[in-house]
């Protein structure tokens, strides 16, 4: 797809830890916003869905995180103008995708409901997705869009037979045909076998890179990780943290990291690093157990298990102490800065 | 605004409605060809009562409800929603289909009404059929447009309303459709009550057309899209 005026690209990425309220910190608008969300709060009847959440997306991938009811679909169906707040303000390049339908000609949408509409083919389907968005040659972005989702442009079934990996693909089709500046994908990837999911995340990627702003909803935090490494997280209707995952495992100081050591000393460096006070807690432990956190079949050698809180200390400290001890350092491997580590640790369960 | 109708036109005339329709059209022609049989008397009771009464008002309701209700149902309507398409065209262009389609099987009946009862004034008639299927589907857009289940409430608005407390006195039969769809044919009045002149009906019918599509609109504008 060829880039667009408009776009930004991903490296001025202004998501960062300090724009969420989950942060603490004030958030200060950036001009470079492409959706933002602002105090937005949803009730259904009397329960809360969505409270006081506030947080910006700009262009590039950024994962919309959640345990089930933690508010990720009704933040996403506000983002899309599917569901307006009941407080606060949703605005996707300046405008209220409520109000203002226009809009939807920059932005397109893969929703998570299976259903397409009967009696047409898929290529019917997102050429007429394509005609309603405006594009001149609508046959042809369609054929040339369902190509690049591995679908038959001539296959003359009815869409709405299709297997769900099939309509998985005619949605993120009809949602790109029209080469939109913003991408909302619910769920993407459901649905789609391994192979497709593979090309899928290539083609997220792509996108991001491309400078579109893609906001990925996903429950499979392997897939999201991915992705992108930029996510948004919500807890019980809250937001819970906004940014880089390996930045907000970084300020999360109340939780110590947890790293392992392979090195020709164990025991020795194990002492060193206890006296010089840049670790929290430190063990050695036999190479059974060694094999098993690094998801290893066997190891030969005991392991050096250290938590601190201060990680840039620690690795000043790390090569310094080996060195003076003259002890070969094999591995230094952090244990629980994954996405899934990182998002157990938000989300609270442990 | 063409690939909208054909969109609509696509969603409406699925074959099992187009076939439940046309069994349906063609039970009520019959039954009116035996009615006429039996009654020596033809005073436009058919189109009156069958045509105007009952088949003009479920016809319209059968695909008016269905413009969105069907959509809303199968949680398809996001495929239009998510587009740069004013809520005023979906709105006009599901009413627009409804009611062409709904139009198309009552001119029909009509038509053999008319043969049947060998009635006069045909150009009033077919008007009257015109505008007000397009009166009665516009109000049904609307309505599938805003709750569930608006066949079974629609239903209950034409046989309740329309077909029975409404036409109980002049005043409250001033707030049916029906009222206004005979007063373009004066000659099926039934002599109980006085309709407004043509020209009145025609304006009403053809308000309540653009009220309708300005009801969906602004149904549209307050549902959460499935």
């Amino acid at each position: 797809m060829s880039s667009q005026e408009g776009r930004v690209p991903p490296e001025q990425n202004p998501v960062s830890p300090a724009e969420g309220r989950g942060s603490g910190k004030p958030v200060e608008w950036s001009s470079t916003a492409v959706i933002s969300i602002d105090e937005v709060s949803k009730w259904f009847g009397d329960v809360v869905a969505l409270s006081e959440v506030t947080c910006t997306f700009a262009s590039g991938v950024t994962a919309l995180l959640g345990a089930n009811g933690a508010g990720k679909s009704t933040l996403f169906r506000a983002i899309a103008g599917l569901s307006p707040p009941t407080l606060g303000a949703v605005r996707i390049l300046g405008t209220d995708p409520r109000r203002s339908p226009d809009v939807f000609a920059q932005v397109g949408m893969v929703p998570q409901q299976e259903a397409l509409p009967a009696g047409m083919t898929a290529r019917e389907f997102v050429r007429s997705c394509a005609a309603l968005s405006g594009v001149a040659n609508a046959d042809a972005r369609a054929a040339d869009m369902l190509g690049r989702v591995d679908l038959d442009p001539t296959d003359k079934r009815d869409v709405s037979t299709y297997s769900k990996g099939m309509t998985q693909r005619v949605k993120i089709a009809q949602a790109l045909v029209h080469e939109p500046d913003v991408v909302l994908m619910d769920e993407p990837l459901n649905g789609l076998d391994p192979r497709q999911r593979v090309s899928m995340i290539d083609l997220i990627g792509q996108l991001g890179a491309e400078g579109r702003t893609v906001v990925v909803s996903s429950h499979i935090l392997e897939e999201v990780a991915r992705l992108s490494s930029r996510i948004v997280v919500l807890a019980k209707g809250r937001l819970a943290a906004v940014g880089d995952y390996h930045e907000i495992r970084d300020l999360m100081d109340d939780r110590p990291h947890k790293i392992m050591i392979m090195t020709s000393r164990p025991r020795e460096l194990a002492g060193a690093l206890l006296a010089s006070g840049a670790v929290d807690g430190v063990s050695v432990v036999p190479p059974r157990r060694t094999a098993m956190l690094a998801n290893r079949v066997a190891d030969e050698l005991p392991a050096v298990l250290v938590d601190t809180v201060t990680v840039k200390a620690f690795r000043t400290q790390i090569v310094r102490l080996s060195r003076d001890l003259g002890a070969e350092l094999f591995e230094v491997r952090p244990l629980d800065d994954s996405l899934e580590d990182v998002f157990r640790y938000l989300v609270g369960d442990k | 605004m063409s690939v909208l109708l054909r969109w609509f036109s696509g969603q409406l005339a699925t074959r099992t409605r187009i076939r439940v329709t046309i069994v349906g059209v063609i039970g009520i022609a019959i039954l009116g060809w035996i009615i006429a049989s039996a009654v020596d008397d033809h005073d436009g009771g058919l189109a009156r009562e069958l045509g105007f009464g009952l088949s003009i008002p479920f016809l319209a309701l059968v695909f008016g409800t269905s413009a969105f209700g069907d959509l809303i149902e199968r949680q398809t309507l996001i495929y239009l929603w998510a587009r740069p398409i004013s809520r005023w065209s979906l709105a006009a262009a599901a009413t627009l289909v409804a009611a062409a389609l709904a139009s198309v099987f009552a001119i029909i009946l009509m038509i053999v009404f008319i043969w049947t009862e060998d009635l006069t004034g045909v150009p009033a008639l077919l008007l009257a059929t015109l505008l007000g299927t397009a009166a009665y589907a516009a109000l049904f857009v609307a309505l599938g447009a805003r709750i569930p289940k608006a066949l079974v409430w629609g239903s209950m608005f034409v046989l309740i309303w329309e077909a029975t407390v409404a036409p109980q006195s002049a005043a409250l039969s001033r707030l049916s459709v029906r009222y206004y769809v005979l007063s373009i044919v004066p000659d099926l009045n039934d002599g109980t009550r006085q309709g407004v002149s043509e020209w009145v009906a025609v304006a009403v019918l053809l308000v309540m057309a653009v009220g309708g599509v300005a009801l969906t609109k602004w149904a549209l504008s307050m549902r959460d899209i499935p």
